[in-house]
């Protein structure tokens, strides 16, 4: 469209404008730098409140006076806005690379320039100035018509943002409450909103009490996990997939739980698949009825314990050393101890109706041939017949006490077969067959990392590789919500809501946030509080500034060199 | 990356397969310009992308959330966004070294995301269980697509300043100016761009309590908006060459991929919510 001699001359007197731009662009930068500077040195020494910031307004308005003739022409000159955004951009960036608001205050050139917090510096929102105002100049000298309202939402609707920015700067405030369960607060710490730190309070003029707190983490979802060592490192895995050795091994691999169906490994003949999962483990026992053809090589007994603790089983071996006894004062308040043939002298002892020669202790008995328990409480010999599951109560109400699961002349006729108590994932154990492609299957039970420590995992023979079941969802939070109640001043609730995370409460004009809470202790959540006075304006200019753009571009089309 | 790709699912190896298959025909389409065969290119692009669309869909269902959590779904998700407009691109420029390009560049993301695979499906954390999420993700994608399509178109601008004959079945022998052709596209970008921005501080305000924070990646997203921003006034004004603008696109796109994989370079990253989770 352009000719080229045209261009020419074009590209001429741009070249000049873009030079002016810099100028001005600069000089404005720096008046901004200034006045921010002197504002921080007034603000300082004369302790007046607002003076330092009156101060500083006053000289930035005086110096950029001095300039306005030649700002003004050029304040809606395309070339002088595309300057500036591009300065705009540079700064941004150069705030990114800087770390931001590290202290409070920085001595030096870098406390000097802003350069800590460029962002809410003077000469940083001096760009913005000066577009806000090169957006006034424009669209006030173009035609306002149907045709050209895209050209006036695009370049109005800045204006919007900005305003309602500075509107929330100035008018507005960021805190938060931090209440405990059932407190009431009506005190808002007020923070800076990318330091963090804490400045001031602030009074609502009512109260936000915290009826109640809960977070949720998702449901666990257990997975074999296929891991890979680093050929120098351990096999190491913690829950959660953090690793804290230093040659951390990787997951390659997580499988759902599909029992029978065979994966293979990566670069080997070597194949696994899920066999049985067992979300409530335990081994279900099952021991030869006949006892009597039994011959008496290495005699047992297994008892299952009713204790305030809970349930629990244990296995008495009578010829094992150590392993004959359970000094069990806490729970059933007897010891308890197995013998096959009870030795002489307590069987003397126990056979004469008269207590002697015994401690004060309380002794549980279980005499393996004859098939006796002997109770020794509180100096009295009380004999029973011992017969399997038949319960023994050793207090009154019977919370506690045993019964005997097997009596068994030789342990070796045992059988323990993996089971599953219940479909609940109390104890959850995989069990997985691992095989080189030809050969046979070796079993492997899986179970996951517990709080104490290392999990049940399974370094496949041969290879870098380790099996695990693990769940990492269930580590993950779900949710978290506060119910709150606001109370007015004369203590009556007067609005009841759950604040969630991208749920926030409306109240007054003040906007309440799920901001914080703390795994730790579950009573705490920090609310976040805010007043937004800027907040629908810059919504608003939102969606105009893109209505705007869309109609420019798709609408009414601007001229381009199309 | 081998062994990363043994495990993953059928489908994404499906899809790369396609991908692979497609960049094969735009290579020996160099050398057959014919009007048929321009039409199987297309077709063949078409279907792989219709492959990308279930890899996304099926990811979607099996992890009961929209897919773009981790950097790898993103990747995956930025092969369809770029698949889409190099599509529409194609079809209405009638220009299949932009095809060409694109798949280049789509195979390139693949083998990326592989390195960036996540082994298990992570839940989404509170702030993200937002419908909010999902226009401004998409409308991000879009414009990331788009603009990474402009930025191919600036290229080609660079090599082929007057232009190529298009060979194109689909209509009819005419020339393709490649600035042109950048320009267009990167209107669409910047619209999305424009929408992703905005939705992105609406989002913020409701989750965070916070539009604007001055993050890295926001203050990144807003330099890239900047950049297209003197692009458009900088074609408007016609004192730029056409070089120069095309650079600017070029530069405009670096920034975007910058913003999308470069934060955790930045001395500021280390406070940035918006961060991709990754292995
Ligand atoms: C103070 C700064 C600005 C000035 C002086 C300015 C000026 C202009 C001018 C003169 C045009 C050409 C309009 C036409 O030919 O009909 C234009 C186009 C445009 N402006 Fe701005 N503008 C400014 C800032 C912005 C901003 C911040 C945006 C952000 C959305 C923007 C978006 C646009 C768009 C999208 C076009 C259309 C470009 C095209 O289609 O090539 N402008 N602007």
């Amino acid at each position: 469209m352009n000719n080229s001699s045209n261009n020419k001359s074009h590209n001429h007197t741009d070249g000049r404008v873009f030079k002016k731009s810099i100028h001005l662009i600069s000089q404005t930068v720096l008046i901004g730098l200034i006045s921010q500077n002197i504002y921080h040195w007034v603000g300082k020494n004369f302790l007046v409140p607002g003076i330092g910031f009156l101060a500083g307004i006053l000289v930035f308005i005086g110096l950029v006076a001095l300039m306005a003739k030649p700002l003004y022409r050029i304040i809606d000159n395309p070339p002088f806005n595309v300057s500036n955004l591009i300065f705009i951009a540079l700064a941004t960036a150069l705030g990114t690379f800087i770390p931001q608001q590290t202290d409070a205050a920085v001595p030096g050139l870098i406390g000097f320039l802003q350069l800590n917090d460029i962002f809410h510096s003077w000469w940083y929102v001096s760009f913005f100035a000066l577009m806000a105002g090169g957006l006034v100049k424009i669209s006030s000298k173009k035609k306002f018509n149907l045709e050209n309202i895209g050209f006036h939402l695009a370049h109005l609707s800045p204006i919007l943002v900005l305003c309602g920015f500075w509107a929330d700067h100035f008018l507005g405030f960021k805190g938060i409450i931090k209440l405990e369960e059932g407190q009431q607060k009506s005190t808002v710490l007020l923070y800076n909103g990318q330091s963090g730190e804490i400045y001031d309070s602030t009074e609502l003029g009512f109260s936000i009490r915290l009826d109640h707190f809960e977070f949720e983490n998702h449901e666990p979802d257990y997975r074999i996990q296929l891991w890979k060592r680093d050929t120098t490192g351990r096999a190491v895995m913690v829950s959660h997939g953090e690793v804290n050795d230093p040659k951390p091994s990787k997951m390659v691999a997580s499988l759902p739980l599909e029992p029978g169906k065979i994966h293979r490994i990566y670069g080997s003949d070597m194949r696994f698949r899920l066999s049985e999962f067992y979300p409530d483990f335990e081994f279900e026992y099952e021991y030869p009825t006949n006892i009597d053809t039994i011959t008496a090589k290495d005699p047992g007994i297994m008892i299952d314990l009713k204790t305030m603790d809970g349930d629990a089983f244990v296995q008495l071996r009578a010829n094992v050393a150590g392993r004959n006894k359970l000094a069990d004062m806490v729970n059933l308040g007897a010891w308890l101890e197995f013998y096959w043939d009870l030795p002489d002298s307590l069987n003397n002892r126990l056979s004469s109706a008269i207590q002697t020669g015994f401690t004060k202790q309380n002794r549980i008995i279980f005499d393996g041939k004859n098939q006796k328990i002997y109770f020794l409480i509180h100096g009295k010999i009380t004999e029973k017949a011992l017969k399997t599951n038949e319960f023994h109560a050793m207090s009154e109400n019977g919370n506690i006490g045993f019964s005997v699961r097997h009596l068994m002349p030789d342990v070796a006729y045992m059988k323990a077969t993996p089971a599953t108590k219940s479909q609940e994932l109390k104890n959850p154990v995989a069990k997985v067959e691992v095989w080189k492609k030809g050969g046979s299957a070796q079993n492997a039970f899986l179970y996951p990392t517990q709080s104490a420590g290392k999990g049940g995992s399974f370094i496949v023979p041969g290879t870098l590789y380790f099996l695990a079941m693990e769940s990492i969802k269930d580590k993950e939070t779900k949710y978290y919500k506060s119910e709150v109640s606001v109370v007015g001043e004369d203590g009556q609730i007067v609005k009841q809501s759950p604040i969630k995370v991208n749920e926030p409460m409306l109240y007054k004009g003040f906007r309440f946030y799920q901001n914080d809470y703390d795994p730790q202790n579950p009573n705490y959540s920090g609310i976040g509080v805010s007043q937004e006075p800027g907040l629908m304006v810059i919504y608003m200019g939102f969606f105009l500034l893109v209505a705007g753009v869309a109609h420019m571009f798709y609408v009414k089309k601007v001229n381009n060199h199309a | 990356m081998l062994e990363s790709f043994y495990y993953t699912s059928p489908l994404f190896k499906a899809a790369v397969a396609s991908y692979g298959l497609v960049l094969f025909t735009y290579l020996i389409g160099l050398f057959i310009q014919k009007k048929w065969y321009g039409q199987l290119s297309l077709g063949l692009f078409t279907a792989a992308f219709l492959v990308c669309t279930i890899l996304v869909g099926d990811r979607w269902i099996e992890a009961g959330r929209p897919p773009f959590k981790s950097l790898y779904e993103s990747l995956v998700f930025a092969v369809w966004t770029t698949s889409l407009v190099s599509l529409i691109a194609e079809w209405r420029f009638k220009v299949r070294l932009i095809g060409l390009l694109s798949t280049i560049s789509i195979i390139g993301i693949f083998l990326f995301s592989l390195t960036k695979r996540d082994v298990e499906i992570i839940a989404l954390p509170p702030a993200l269980q937002t419908w909010m999420f999902v226009p401004h993700v998409i409308s991000y994608f879009v414009a990331y697509g788009a603009l990474f399509v402009a930025g191919l178109g600036a290229l080609l601008y660079l090599f082929f300043p007057n232009g190529v004959a298009s060979h194109h079945s689909l209509g009819k022998q005419e020339k393709i100016d490649f600035s042109v052709f950048t320009y267009q596209i990167s209107k669409l970008g910047f619209l999305f761009l424009t929408a992703g921005l905005l939705l992105g501080a609406w989002w913020g305000q409701n989750a965070w309590s916070n539009y604007w924070a001055w993050d890295p990646k926001e203050n990144w997203a807003f330099i890239t908006w900047l950049i297209f921003a003197a692009y458009l006034h900088f074609r408007n004004i016609g004192s730029m060459s056409e070089r120069g603008l095309a650079w600017v696109v070029i530069i405009g796109v670096l920034a975007i991929v910058f913003t999308y994989l470069g934060m955790d370079y930045l001395p500021t990253a280390g406070d940035s919510l918006h961060t991709y989770s990754s292995e």
